[in-house]
């Protein structure tokens, strides 16, 4: 199986803190993975860097096999990244939005338009889609900022903290797409502090602390490492971080 | 002192508006600059007074040149004032974000809208007091001690100013809406501050040296001579003998200013609150059609983008035209103050689209590179940067050339020279987008034409943008002139100019948010 992410001694500095540390992580193509830790981790201080938005002080990070900074273009082709507050064009429409992000990954126009109605549908936005972002909900705008990570159709979707701010249907849905994108062979990187989305939806977690990755695997794995043979993500995760502050 | 009452609630409002002065960045050089300006502003009037000095030092009537420099002053206050307080008024109803918390506490509406407007009006007076107070002290010094009554006709003036601007803004929240009238108030206090500064310009051009000119400004001076109706004896001048201690007009500048600010605070606290409620309640009620025409391409993509943003929001669009408004008078006063003969139209047309079209490109460039709203999105994106960025700024000259070209069309037509100012038209655009783009700072677009410390960049890349304008305009000036020596001169300073532009950049390097 091919390696969707793969991090090689990845390292950030700020100052004289190392927010992420000589990181070294395989996701394999086809799963969802989920990537936890505490407050100020360094969790989406990796993500920024594998999504090419942070430059790394020292290490690398390959998105299918391509580097995200020796070939950011082949690389970015095949990634889509939410962040955890998603920045949307405040005085376009929804569909105006889904274009430019079509436009920036160069989707024909044949695809993209019939793709950004069906995910506007799937979404529950198709009836606000005569509105300006702005009046949009915290919701509705985290929806929208789904359907353009979506709307590309990429191998690898990165999403920081992507239930933030949805209801419970909304977030039932997301989890369904996010599993039928994993289904078709795609992968997807998540961070959450939900971690009963963790435990139901990832095949695989990583868990992450001071920068450096304190544990990794199933959640099987994980329950062994931990000594919590029959414990919740939550406890094994409690464990695990405890256990490295100590 | 005790809580929940009208006082404590204005201290409040004034120790908010304290730290957000002081926490600004550069505060201190902010204080130093108004400072020097200050003092430089007092020996101005100084000199401005020194004639009629001896006429106020005694009691009795005040000299007519006197109340005519009081009137003018007045006048630029009250504008400033209003201006000033349909800002403040937009902050306390809309920006402010406590009006929540406050109206759902046990303090009475109308105290809290009391608080709102006298918190307006005490702002914009201790902005006016960093000029009046040192002039009070030098008019005491002076020995002429009636002009503190400055202090009363300004405490009148504030209170008439805050007072309307509060019954403008509610206003506009009840005709249009909140989420519009936030717009359509800051709309029109450019509009004001335009209409006012082509109104300061009249005398300049009515005294110009057009055949009529002359006859249009005797006219309108016979108004303002004894006996006229606007003479120095009207009523209208009321607030301004109030400047010189005038116990009745002061009385009745103080009077009507409080007695406005009463009317306002009994008529306007319930739509306050209404209007306040809608602002967080009200759904738009336009709706666009949904489905645009789908374009795909990735250049049209982005300049589409870049067009909507601005087309949709009328501050940013009223703000950046609305220099023009303020550039073409400057010009036309600068030109005909310039002497002999000019070259004509020609020379103005070709000079005005030179300069109004650089700074037009400057704002729409800051607009779209500073401004950018999605910066993660672009630089998550597989597009190359540059690209990005050259869509861009094409999406800043663009415009601006749909605008302006047909003014050198004009001047074809009128087989004046056309293609020299238009090269020179369009390499200033390109030269103003470029150092726009070098010297760019990310920046929250409606934030945009309030803060320029936050988002202006790099104070010497700023004085290169600023001599890059100017040296553009006087290209343009020269080679319409056919004074090409030094066209050619000036032109070679601004490579030179340019060089310097892109070395202190690279020095800088991007910090761009994309």
């Amino acid at each position: 199986m091919a390696i969707a992410l793969e991090l090689v001694a990845l390292t950030k500095r700020y100052g004289s803190q190392r927010a992420v540390d000589s990181l070294n992580l395989q996701i394999p193509e086809g799963m969802l993975y989920a990537l936890l830790g505490p407050n100020g981790a360094g969790k989406t201080t990796t993500l920024r860097m594998v999504a090419g938005l942070l430059a790394p002080d020292s290490g690398e990070a390959r998105i299918l096999g391509r580097s995200i900074t020796r070939e950011p273009a082949a690389a970015k082709q095949t990634l889509a990244y939410l962040p955890d507050e998603p920045l949307l064009y405040s005085k376009l429409l929804p569909m105006e939005h889904l274009e430019f992000v079509c436009g920036l990954w160069g989707v024909p126009a044949s695809e993209a338009e019939p793709r950004a109605r069906e995910l506007l549908k799937q979404l529950g936005l198709w009836e606000v889609r005569g509105q300006l972002i702005e009046t949009f909900s915290r919701g509705m705008k985290q929806k929208l900022a789904l359907a353009a990570a979506f709307v590309h159709r990429p191998r690898v979707i990165i999403l920081d903290e992507p239930l933030t701010g949805l209801d419970a249907a909304a977030a039932r849905l997301v989890k369904d797409m996010l599993g039928e994108h994993v289904a078709r062979g795609n992968t997807v990187i998540l961070t959450t502090h939900i971690m009963e989305v963790a435990e139901r939806l990832a095949q695989r977690i990583g868990i992450i602390n001071r920068g450096r990755l304190v544990a990794e695997g199933t959640l099987e794995q994980l329950r062994l490492r931990s000594g919590e043979a029959d414990g919740t993500l939550e406890s094994v995760f409690l464990e695990l971080v405890d256990r490295q502050d100590r | 002192m005790k809580t929940g009452t009208l006082r404590w609630l204005l201290g409040c409002e004034l120790r908010l508006w304290w730290r957000e002065i002081t926490a600004r960045p550069a505060a201190k050089t902010i204080f130093a600059v108004l400072g020097l300006s200050v003092a430089a502003l007092l020996v101005w009037l100084w000199f401005v007074f020194a004639e009629v000095r001896g006429g106020l030092s005694v009691e009795g009537a005040i000299p007519e040149p006197a109340l005519w420099i009081a009137v003018v002053l007045w006048l630029f206050g009250f504008f400033y004032a209003f201006y000033q307080a349909i800002e403040q008024s937009i902050v306390a109803l809309f920006d402010r974000g406590d009006l929540d918390l406050l109206v759902s506490s046990p303090i009475s509406t109308k105290v809290i809208f009391a608080s709102r407007l006298l918190g307006v009006a005490v702002e914009v007076f201790l902005s006016f007091c960093v000029v009046v107070v040192p002039a009070g002290a030098l008019a005491v010094l002076a020995g002429v001690p009636r002009l503190l009554g400055v202090f009363p006709a300004l405490m009148g003036m504030v209170l008439a100013a805050a007072s309307l601007a509060m019954l403008v803004t509610l206003g506009l929240v009840r005709l249009l809406g909140a989420r519009r009238a936030r717009t359509a108030a800051q709309v029109f206090s450019a509009l004001l501050a335009a209409v006012f500064f082509v109104a300061s310009q009249l005398p300049n051009w009515l005294a110009g040296s057009g055949p009529g000119d002359g006859v249009v400004w005797e006219r309108w001076l016979a108004l303002f001579a004894e006996g006229g109706p606007l003479g120095a004896q009207s009523w209208l001048w009321t607030p301004a003998r109030a400047v010189f201690a005038d116990p009745v007009a002061m009385l009745l500048t103080l009077g009507s200013g409080g007695a406005l600010g009463w009317l306002a605070t009994e008529t306007l606290y319930r739509a306050f609150v209404a209007g306040t409620q809608q602002s967080v309640t009200e759904s738009p009620k336009r709706r666009r059609s949904g489905e645009p025409r789908w374009h795909g391409d990735f250049g049209r993509a982005v300049l589409l983008k870049e067009w909507r943003l601005l087309l949709r929001n009328p501050y940013l669009l009223s703000q950046t035209f609305l220099q023009g408004v303020f550039l073409i008078p400057g010009l036309v006063v600068l030109l005909q103050n310039a002497g002999g003969p000019l070259g004509g139209t020609g020379t103005l047309a070709a000079t005005a689209a030179t300069v109004v079209g650089s700074s037009l490109v400057y704002t729409l460039t800051r607009i779209g590179v500073s401004g950018e709203e999605a910066p993660d999105l672009l630089r998550s994106c597989p597009t190359e940067r540059t690209k990005l960025v050259r869509l861009k700024l094409l999406a800043a000259l663009i415009p601006v050339w749909v605008l302006l070209l047909p003014l050198f069309g004009i001047l074809l037509v009128r087989g004046e020279p056309w293609l020299v100012p238009l090269g020179v038209f369009l390499a200033a655009t390109v030269a103003a987008a470029t150092l726009r783009l070098w010297n760019s700072r990310p920046i929250a677009l409606a934030e945009i034409f309030k803060s320029r410390a936050a988002g202006g960049g790099d104070p010497m890349l700023g004085i290169v943008e600023f001599v890059s304008l100017l040296g553009w305009g006087g290209v343009s000036f020269l080679a319409a002139r056919d004074n090409w020596a030094a066209a050619l001169l000036t032109l070679g300073a601004l490579g030179l100019l340019m060089a310097a532009g892109y070395w202190r950049s690279r020095q800088l390097g991007s910090s761009l948010g994309f």
